[in-house]
């Protein structure tokens, strides 16, 4: 019986009974290692037979677990200090050393049978003194069985062994499951429990941890490991090494408010136990359960608390800002980031331009059926509105919802053209030619439209994106396919014979201006403006472009106030040209600033024009009007510059509306506007000889032709001529679209243009896009580790007594400052009072109690602190605060007696400003006593202090015997008693006492 | 013979001592971790009867020296063998069971530890011994004494120089009953910040204090001076004891056999702490107010939660102040008396309010706001804050009365610009119960903190004050009516001083009380 290794100088069964000694002095630790080897072997039940065989006792653990082979008996079982679950997940022991425990048993024999799930049963016998051992086949056992004979009484070993396995294992749980307890049989009575507590308690589980906290008479925690126990304790901080923190720097839940004291259960696979198993490392997942176990405590508290006086949704937010309040720097800072985050975006949401709600949009060229909202403003054509650059009172937040016009791919932000001017001083030149409009075929990067307009009958221009062109066959009037005509500055543009109002949709893409001889006519400047600006010829024009942009942003600066927008006026009354007001002002709005910057192009040589037209943002427009420079460079397509941007953001140049109210329109008759009367306009024979077309719209089309038909195709060729020498559309180049590589650096809008693919997200969105996967994520990982909890309340009982332990023992509730914070204190109003309040009022003497009987309650002011008395914790409050009793009061008043003397000092005192009334109470307990009712708020009264004289007081009585002989002696004497008990400071005292003393002393003369 | 199918087993084939992982299990199995031993060094040198032990630390090392009995060479090769991993393991398990018969238990944990490097160098009366171990490398010499006694033990480990090492140790060591210098400094006593200290003879041998703050029972359980655990107690008032358990426990108990053997002595240990605050309170008067209050706390706290209140109804711990007998010490069974003949109320005031400014009668305890909620509690009686004597009489009131001495102040001095200067009446002329008036009045004025005359001056005209004299007109009906009654009954002048003075002279409360008398004993 001694190791192989070891040699005979060291007994095996020495050093198991000195390893066994580790374990402590209960010589029932054996049962505990036996139920922690059971549950290792992934038993499920476990059961203790303790029978009598003649003289002895014989113990029989039998589990059903996995049983194990011999060799792997030999090799762990019977091997000291070797132990198969060192390497192994959910395993509890791990020494090698709980086995031999059994040994402080005592026993005389020892049976160890097991049959293994996978090979054969066996049996091996030792004696107690370990010198025999022999090995049998055993019969058919599932699991293991451990046998030990001893002489001994049977009834104080069942006793042994169930105080011990109730003690350390009645949580015992599965290995598979922890969850499930597994079932301890002791003679057919089980001692296994389910892992709770009484009420009031929490049962939570986090992770695989789990625990129960509950409220009890005397402190405990148990600490477990599987299902048995390692540690008890008084208290969590003992569970700890102390070394951090001394008892009396840290309070912890040790016995809680109304001698309420702390029961929790801890459980945690992941304790790093000690040889002797008794104690735990204080490993981070010792003090992560500590902490876990102090927070549900707190928690429990409050939801006791809450129980009792629920809080209001302002009491949650101050709750909610409290947690947040005693999160770590790290968390706070974290919290404050997301909040912060959230903040932002919000106030960026409702801060930025409500755009057209892209989500909105119906598909385009699928006209929805509802129809066209009344409400809502709609596209005309602006031709005969526009009179020239000129500042506009435009007032920002004045404007109303942007006009009905719809495109995608939303993230593109274009600039709508709707208007071309080409010159500033003389009108509108830009007029419809009746000629067709050279349709470009749109292949690819197609922007698709879709425009709610109205007009009054004859010529619309279409709202085309600068750089831009026209796909004619993809316009579609309430559906139905219609021609395009362009004006002499290549603008497409609709007739109407008819006044109408729609719907239309079309589709755009990169293109080439063809036949545009505009541009280039040079306007009149000032010499040395034009010298500066040809001095940039031998530049590249994109550098042209930023040098002469810079230039007229110094020359006029971007300003819209009624002053200057009155001296642009004044100017131009006074026959003034549109560069020498500009230049001479200085100042003006965005197409006063581009008109210039214009001029300046043309005079380096660059083909530009001012456009107007609305800004796109987000698959919408903005609801204001906006100029801006078209100019080419080469023969590539228009591209947008920009004076006013991007310091003034594309400052507004108007709304529509107050661009047609700026300026009466021109007579319809008029021979240049009218496109009816127009030289260049389809002949009005065409209206009439189209029978199949519907009132409304009164479109010169046929609604059969093929939507992919060119315009000329489209056109009854009996009526219309094509317009001559057209020429076949270009093919588009991809190069010549506004992108990144041919615009000017400074319009950053035309770069992400160029960079925006079908599947990009909004610049804008990003953001709340980052900011909604950190939220998702973080909930998700918060979820995962989330405390599930099962609260079983108990009464309400516990609030009085723990609000009068906050008051006896403060230091206790800096861990629970919900009970020192929460209203819980009932008013006589109705509400309720926290702790902190009532405190504070008690130092100003302003805290009264009362019942709902009392009088002075009933009259007193609505806000003044009156704690109900009839509750208990009203009561223990109050007295403990020492409120002023307003039942007592009332009931003292209610058996005042008045006299003579005391009306008399009464009015004396009146006199001196001073509305007291005085009365005599057999009742009181001391000489004086006074109620300051006006302090208590108390409505429709007389007085404002109400002072009662103790009727049996010797100064009382001889005052009262002496008034008839020497009143104002008497009164004199009275007074004075009274208002030396009083609050009075000495000047005060003696003031109020100097009119009586005069009366007193000339009665003492006589 | 066997019956068939059994077979005998060599036992010693069966039972076998795995001796590898006995030394892991063993040496590192019993402490928290490698951060508690330079604690357990310093416990050694204290077992080892050390007078003074030397901790040096260093970047994952640590150095402890000591003058204690030296280890014994034999044991010193025994560690040498334990930690030499080219001996066999019969040797290495035999080393281990002689350094556990030595009771070597820090050496073995040492051995225990993934070490880097070990230096211990014992100083005998006859040679020196040196063990080196330097990664694996082992080297035990030997060399002439060089006088003193003494062992010095270095080792380099991960976690024996960390922050948690020497956090540990200060805590660990702090009841050390020999001098502990870490890197030269003396660790600071233990018991530092308490309130009170005091030895403890029985269930153990120790000290117990009283804490400042907390709420918490604790006692720390030593073996040979350091700690080895602690232990939270309920019921019991709140203090901190270090007791020392060495002797009452086999060697190498671990904490939970301390803890064990400290359950069965809970309550006598309580008891005595109970017995050593009574005692503390019973010579209330005399002890700091800190203290005091502390006690006082504890004491309310204990009996309000698990009774013994007889133990302290008769102890003198309440302060309180009384307007005619000043300052008074009230026991428990005097206040409940108070507390009856005032229909369960009771007047208290912080201990750092000034009783003088606040209006009340009879005497005042003067306590904390814990305290007096404790005593509400165990006495259910009702507390009061007496009023502050600051009434000033509404706003109306005040604005009234600042509106009349405004225009008092401005008629005064139209008066004075308009009216000469009054001129006292030279004494020989005044009559003697004006002499008498006067001088009573001017008797009443002495005791005022501002110098304030009183002349009497001819006329019939109002009383007028001019700086700091007040002229009182001889023939003024109320100048008349108090030098009479004075001349009646000189105790008459206090009422005469209020007619005559109003608020412009604090008058002193001692003739307040004989015209009182007077009075009474006149009806």
């Amino acid at each position: 019986m001694t190791s192989s290794d070891a040699g005979a100088d060291v007994s095996f069964r020495d050093r198991a009974q000195l390893e066994a000694a580790r374990y402590g002095s209960d010589s029932w630790v054996f049962v505990r290692e036996l139920l922690q080897n059971a549950r290792d072997a992934g038993a499920t039940e476990v059961r203790w037979t303790i029978e009598s065989i003649g003289e002895r006792v014989r113990v029989t653990c039998h589990d059903n677990g996995e049983g194990m082979d011999l060799d792997h008996a030999r090799r762990y079982l019977f091997s000291l200090y070797t132990s198969s679950k060192e390497q192994e997940q959910g395993q509890i022991g791990c020494f090698g050393v709980g086995f031999w425990s059994i040994l402080r048993f005592t026993p005389l024999r020892i049976v160890v049978r097991s049959g293994p799930r996978r090979g054969s049963a066996w049996e091996i016998e030792l004696d107690g003194e370990l010198r025999h051992a022999t090995q049998r086949i055993s019969h058919a056992v599932a699991g293991t069985q451990v046998v030990l004979e001893k002489r001994a009484a049977r009834h104080e070993i069942v006793d042994q062994i169930a105080r011990t396995a109730t003690c350390n294992a009645r949580f015992l749980s599965q290995r598979d499951h922890p969850q499930r307890p597994i079932l301890v049989w002791i003679n057919d009575r089980t001692i296994s429990e389910s892992f709770d507590l009484p009420r009031p308690s929490s049962h939570f589980v986090r992770g695989k941890v789990r625990g129960v906290v509950s409220l009890g008479d005397q402190p405990r925690v148990e600490l477990f490991s599987g299902g048995l126990r390692v540690r008890t304790a008084v208290d969590l901080d003992e569970l700890l090494s102390g070394a951090s923190s001394h008892a009396h720097s840290q309070p912890g839940p040790h016995v809680l408010p109304g001698g309420l004291c702390p029961v929790i259960l801890l459980e945690s696979p992941d304790l790093d136990l000690l040889l002797a198993r008794r104690d735990a490392r204080e490993t981070r997942s010792l003090r992560k359960l500590v902490r876990l176990a102090r927070r549900e405590l707190r928690h429990l508290v409050a939801r006791q608390i809450d129980r009792a006086r629920p809080p209001t949704v302002m009491e949650r937010i101050e709750g909610l800002f409290r947690c947040v309040h005693r999160l770590t720097p790290a968390r706070r800072l974290a919290v404050a980031g997301l909040g912060g985050s959230a903040l932002g975006v919000a106030l960026l949401a409702v801060s930025s331009p409500e755009p057209a709600r892209t989500t909105d949009a119906p598909p385009v060229g699928t006209p929805t059926q509802t129809g066209i909202s009344g409400d809502r403003p709609v596209y005309e054509d602006l031709a005969r509105h526009y009179r020239g650059p000129q500042v506009s009172a435009f007032q920002p937040g004045a404007h109303g919802p942007p006009i009905g016009l719809r495109y995608r791919p939303a993230q593109l932000p274009h600039q709508f053209r709707v208007l071309v001017a080409d010159q500033f001083d003389l009108p509108l030149n830009s007029e419809p030619t009746g000629t067709a409009y050279r349709s470009q075929a749109c292949d690819r990067d197609c922007t698709q439209v879709e425009l709610e307009y109205r007009n009054a009958g004859g010529y619309m221009r279409v709202p085309v994106p600068t750089g831009h062109r026209l796909d004619t066959s993809s316009v579609r009037v309430d559906d139905l396919p219609v021609p395009v005509y362009r004006t002499t500055s290549d603008e497409p543009v609709l007739y109407f014979s008819a006044p109408t109002r729609g719907r239309m949709t079309y589709a755009t893409g990169p293109g080439r201006p063809q036949r545009v001889g505009a541009g280039l006519a040079p306007i009149a400047l000032p010499a040395a403006l034009q010298a500066e600006a040809e001095a940039l010829r031998r530049e590249p024009v994109p550098k042209r472009v930023q040098r002469l942009r810079d230039l007229t942003r110094r020359r006029v600066q971007y300003r819209t106030t009624s002053d200057v927008a009155a001296a642009h006026e004044r100017a131009r009354a006074a026959g003034q040209g549109f560069i020498a007001r500009a230049l001479s002002i200085a100042a003006g709005d965005c197409d006063v600033q581009n008109g210039l910057f214009v001029a300046l192009l043309r005079a380096a040589g660059v083909p530009s024009r001012l456009a107007i037209g609305y800004l796109g943002v987000r698959g919408g427009v903005y609801p204001w009007l906006h100029a801006w420079v078209e100019y080419r460079d080469g023969d590539g397509p228009w591209r947008i510059a920009d004076a006013s941007e991007p310091a003034e953001v594309y400052g507004p140049l108007a709304t529509a509306d107050q661009m047609r109210q700026a300026v009466a329109p021109t007579p319809t008759g008029s021979p240049t506007r009218t496109p009816v009367s127009s030289a260049h306009g389809p002949p009005a024979t065409i209206v009439a000889k189209s029978p199949s077309l519907p009132a409304q719209p009164q479109l010169s089309t046929a609604a059969s032709q093929s939507p992919r038909s060119s315009p000329a195709a489209q056109m009854p060729s009996a009526t219309v001529e094509p317009p001559a020498g057209s020429i076949p559309d270009p093919i588009p180049d991809p190069a010549a679209t506004p992108t990144a590589t041919g615009s000017p650096p400074l319009l950053t809008r035309t770069t992400t243009t160029a960079t925006a693919t079908p599947w990009s997200v909004d610049r804008d969105l990003w953001p709340l896009l980052a900011l909604s996967v950190f939220v998702v994520s973080g909930a998700a990982f918060k979820w995962g580790t989330r405390t599930r909890r099962a609260v079983k309340l108990g009464d309400a009982s516990a609030i009085a007594t723990m609000l009068s332990s906050a008051l006896a023992r403060p230091e206790r509730f800096r861990d629970l400052p919900m009970v020192l914070e929460r209203p819980l204190i009932p008013v006589h109003q109705g509400g309720a009072l926290s702790l902190q309040q009532a405190i504070t009022l008690s130092l100003e003497r302003r805290l009264y109690r009362a019942t709902a009987s009392s009088d002075l309650a009933r009259r007193a002011d609505r806000r003044a602190a009156i704690i109900d008395g009839a509750t208990s914790e009203g009561a223990m409050v109050a007295d403990t605060l020492g409120a002023t009793d307003l039942d007592r009061w009332s009931q003292l008043l209610e058996q005042s007696e008045r006299a003579p003397l005391l009306d008399q000092l009464g009015e004396s005192l009146a006199d001196q400003g001073e509305k007291w009334t005085l009365r005599m109470s057999s009742s009181v307990t001391r000489p004086v006593e006074m109620l300051d009712l006006r302090q208590l708020g108390l409505r429709g009264r007389k007085h404002d202090r109400v002072v009662l004289i103790q009727r049996s007081g010797p100064e009382l009585q001889a005052a009262l015997s002496g008034w008839s002989a020497r009143p104002a002696t008497s009164a004199l004497g009275l007074l004075d008693h009274v208002l030396g008990h009083l609050d009075l400071p000495d000047a005060r005292r003696q003031l109020l006492l100097s009119a009586s003393a005069r009366d007193a002393v000339a009665e003492a003369a006589r | 013979m066997t019956p068939r199918g059994n077979t005998v087993l060599d036992v010693s084939d069966l039972l076998r001592i795995d001796v590898d992982a006995e030394l892991r299990k063993v040496t590192a199995g019993q402490l928290m971790g490698a951060w508690q031993i330079p604690a357990e060094l310093v416990r050694r040198g204290i077992g080892a009867g050390a007078t003074s032990i030397d901790v040096e630390f260093g970047y994952k090392r640590v150095t402890v020296r000591d003058n204690a009995r030296t280890i014994s060479g034999v044991a010193l090769g025994d560690l040498a063998r334990l930690l030499d991993r080219s001996q066999t393991s019969h040797q290495r398990h035999g080393a281990l069971a002689r350094l556990e018969s030595a009771q070597e238990s820090a050496l073995i944990s040492v051995a225990g530890l993934a070490l880097k490097r070990l230096c211990v160098m014992i100083h005998g009366p006859a040679r020196s011994w040196v063990l080196r171990y330097d990664r694996g490398r082992i080297s035990l010499a030997h060399m002439p004494a060089r006088g003193s006694h003494g062992t010095e033990i270095s080792v380099v480990a991960v976690d024996v120089g960390g922050t948690r090492a020497k956090n540990w140790i200060a805590h660990a060591c702090a009841f050390a009953p020999v001098q502990v210098r870490v890197g030269g400094r003396a660790l600071p006593p233990a018991f530092s910040g308490a309130l009170f200290t005091g030895p403890l003879h029985t269930p153990f041998e120790g000290r117990f204090a009283v804490p400042p703050d907390g709420e918490v029972a604790r006692a720390w359980l030593l073996v040979d001076g350091v700690i080895s655990t602690h232990v939270c107690i309920s019921p019991a008032p709140t203090f901190e004891a270090a007791l020392e358990l060495g002797r009452h426990t086999t060697p190498g108990a671990s904490p939970a056999d301390l803890r064990a053997r400290l359950q069965p002595a809970l309550s006598l240990l309580v008891g005595k702490v109970f017995d050593y605050l009574i005692d503390l309170a019973r010579r209330s008067p005399k002890l700091p107010p800190p203290l005091r209050t502390r006690v006082t706390q504890l004491l309310l706290q204990t009996v309000v939660r698990h009774g013994k209140v007889g133990a302290i109804e008769k102890l003198p711990m309440f302060p309180a102040f009384d307007r005619h007998q000043g300052h008074q010490w009230y026991d428990l069974a005097s206040i409940r008396e108070l507390a009856s003949r005032r229909s369960d109320r009771l007047s208290i005031l912080a201990p750092t309010e000034t009783p003088d400014l606040y209006a009340f009668e009879g005497p005042c305890l003067l306590l904390g706001d814990v305290e007096r909620a404790l005593l509400s509690e165990l006495l259910h009686v009702r507390v009061e804050t007496p009023r502050p004597q600051t009434y000033r009489g509404t706003w109306s009131t005040r604005a009234g009365a600042a509106i009349v001495s405004a225009g008092d102040w401005v008629w005064a001095n139209i008066i004075g610009l308009l009216s000469p200067t009054p001129r006292a009446i030279l004494p020989a002329r005044l009559q003697p119960e004006e002499s008498n008036f006067l001088a009573a009045l001017r008797e009443q004025l002495e005791l005022t903190p501002t110098p304030f005359d009183v002349c009497l001056c001819a006329g019939s005209a109002a009383i007028r004050r001019i700086r700091n004299t007040l002229w009182l007109p001889r023939q003024n009906a109320h100048v008349r009516a108090s030098v009479f009654a004075v001349a009646r009954d000189p105790n008459w002048v206090y009422p005469a001083a209020l007619a005559l003075l109003g608020d412009r002279v604090i008058l002193p409360s001692a003739r307040r009380l004989r015209w009182l008398q007077s009075v009474a004993s006149s009806t």
